[in-house]
């Protein structure tokens, strides 16, 4: 069981600080900011258009196949394609960069009660 | 009553009581009871999460509204996955690492605690109660279209069930309920897809295509607008799914009974795939419905929810076959178990929120180790609020609208919760003035504007001073501009702050995060 009754005091200012912590939180924050607003666009566009461009989104392409269909079902997957990047991104990028924040604070914690 | 049915939906309370049992001899730490002992794997989680997702709400109220009104059903399932990329990028990892049972924790994590905890705890109750009662009257309705049963004794059958699971099983009865009835209702729901594409060589778009030729709207049927003559409210409807399903309290609790903030985020990409799936099929459902069942059904339908069921019986064979009857009892049954899970799952985050944040963090903080480590206030909290749910359902009887209550608990969930959480982990001014007023901003003005809208004032549509069903376009802003003005129009505390980074360090990296427990 990985617990101890008193877990040596962290100081998080100097941590939230440090170039390590600072890198991940920022590259993080790109991949968020970016792959959120795609999404918002495209499903802002397509929940607007569903409201006010009736005409647009009943054309008809092929029959049985409609455009409101066709923009619906890419949200699925648009959706999808971006859980698949952020969860690949997390184990090959962030993952290690947090492993490396975690070893360093251990390291910090470790000297002091030594 | 019909007999097949019955031995289909005692069979389902059976395989649920023995889950129940198992779970029991399980549970008897706070942190089993709310967590699981942080137990579930995340691949498990993800399924329960996808369950909780796959309610009644959605099976029979999505493929019916589809079956009614074509293409505008399935806008608030594509809003409802949206919200998962919500769900997914700013609260999952994030939840795990910084909370320990409740949304109030995280909440409360670097502001004054008492109060945001005692206004969050206060949202995620009325929350739960209005999404509780929809499932309720949506149990009620089922089980009497289906077996003949009448409403108050279904509801409390319902009500029973439910408490036995959460009382007794805690979050291990509550996720693993949720887990076989998820498998269950992608098989069903996946067996009825490909039935449907049968009878169409497997061709969907001429499926479509028939669908569309049966309907009154003709090709229109397949594009927007066939419902809601108010764009506006599409709009407001398709906002409450999009942002209150992320912030829906007895779906960002199941992020606290992982391991790790990494099966967190695994856990929601299982859940992203399944319930894509199931909202692709629920459109093949509802048109399918469309195309196959016989002209003039809408009237046996009951409002479209029981569109799934009767499919089911035509696809089998019709009424009066054996196939038929095995398969409407079969959907009918998975539709009960759907009621059933996610019920559960709503009880124990009102629990959370009585015992964990209202009793020992506001009134009796005092309480020592050993009191907190038990589960007895756990268990009758969730008591309380459950017998509450019941009676309040039977009280406001089976003319409620199922689809329409869960809209309501999420616009209050989009507008109080959603906000205060952004805030919380994203802004270092933020304070505690700022959380509770804007908690409770949101949730008074969601509130008041339900009531003034069209569908309580009394009058109707014409009558009403607030012209939207769900208040969210109003609300959710209204609920931002809250928490902003609480925290700039109040003196800066250094406190507020230096907590910030133990909140931006515990939350992105998982130093500090509450360990799991061995098993």
């Amino acid at each position: 069981m990985p617990f101890s009754p008193t877990p040596p005091a962290v100081d998080y200012r100097a941590v939230a600080h440090s170039p390590g912590f600072k890198t991940l939180v920022a590259r993080r924050r790109a991949f968020v900011t970016a792959a959120l607003g795609l999404a918002v666009a495209w499903f802002g566009s397509f929940l607007l258009l569903t409201c006010y461009a009736h005409g647009f989104m009943q054309t008809v392409i092929a029959p049985g196949l409609t455009v409101a269909y066709v923009l619906g079902l890419s949200q699925f997957v648009l959706v999808w394609c971006l859980t698949g990047a952020y969860l690949r991104s997390s184990q090959r990028v962030f993952d290690p960069m947090q492993v490396a924040v975690e070893d360093s604070v251990a390291a910090t914690t470790a000297g002091e009660h030594a | 009553m019909n007999v097949t049915r019955l031995i289909f939906f005692a069979a389902i309370l059976a395989v649920t009581v023995g889950i129940t049992l198992w779970a029991s001899r399980r549970t008897s730490t706070t942190s089993e009871f709310f967590a699981a002992g942080r137990s579930v794997t995340g691949r498990q989680n993800g399924l329960a999460i996808a369950g909780d997702l796959m309610s009644a709400a959605t099976f029979l109220g999505f493929t019916g509204l589809i079956y009614l009104a074509g293409f505008d059903g399935w806008v608030l399932a594509t809003a409802a996955i949206f919200s998962f990329l919500l769900i997914l990028m700013l609260f999952a990892e994030r939840m795990r690492n910084a909370g320990q049972y409740t949304i109030a924790d995280v909440l409360s994590f670097r502001l004054s605690r008492k109060p945001v905890r005692a206004a969050a705890a206060t949202t995620t109750l009325v929350v739960v109660v209005f999404y509780l009662i929809a499932q309720l009257v949506g149990a009620g309705l089922l089980i009497r279209a289906l077996t003949g049963m009448s409403f108050a004794p279904a509801v409390i059958l319902t009500g029973v069930a439910m408490l036995g699971y959460v009382v007794f099983g805690g979050m291990l009865a509550t996720t693993w309920v949720q887990i076989v009835k998820a498998v269950m209702l992608l098989t069903v729901g996946a067996a009825m897809t490909i039935a449907i594409l049968w009878q169409f060589h497997f061709n969907v778009l001429d499926l479509f295509d028939s669908a569309a030729a049966r309907h009154p709207l003709g090709e229109k049927y397949l594009g927007p607008g066939g419902s809601n003559p108010n764009p506006l409210n599409t709009l407001s409807a398709g906002v409450a799914y999009a942002i209150g399903t992320a912030a829906l309290p007895h779906i960002l609790i199941r992020f606290f009974t992982v391991p790790d903030a990494q099966a967190a985020r695994r856990s929601v990409g299982w859940a992203v795939g399944l319930i894509g799936v199931f909202f692709v099929m629920t459109s093949v459902i509802g048109y399918g419905a469309r195309a196959l069942l016989p002209s003039g059904s809408e009237e046996a339908t009951a409002g479209g929810n029981l569109t799934a069921p009767l499919l089911a019986q035509h696809l089998g064979g019709g009424e009066g076959t054996f196939g038929g009857d095995v398969f409407i009892a079969l959907v009918s049954a998975v539709a009960f178990a759907t009621i059933l899970a996610v019920v559960a799952g709503l009880l124990l985050s009102a629990s959370g929120a009585i015992s964990h944040d209202l009793w020992f963090n506001v009134f009796r903080p005092e309480a020592d180790a050993a009191e907190r480590e038990g589960t007895t206030v756990a268990r009758i909290s969730a008591l309380a609020v459950g017998v509450v749910a019941i009676l309040l359902t039977i009280w406001l009887g089976d003319s409620l609208n199922v689809a329409l209550l869960v809209g309501l608990a999420l616009s209050i969930a989009a507008s109080a919760n959603f906000p205060a959480l952004v805030l919380s982990m994203g802004w270092r001014r933020f304070n505690t003035p700022g959380a509770i007023v804007g908690i409770l901003g949101g949730l008074v003005a969601s509130v008041v504007l339900i009531i003034l809208g069209p569908q309580v004032w009394p009058g109707g549509e014409d009558a009403a001073p607030f012209p939207l069903t769900f208040p969210v376009l109003v609300s959710i802003p209204f609920g931002f501009l809250c928490c902003w003005l609480g925290t700039v129009l109040s003196p800066r505390r250094v406190e507020d702050e230096s907590t910030y980074y133990e909140l931006l360090v515990r939350s992105q990296t998982g130093i500090g995060a509450e360990e799991p427990t061995a098993h």
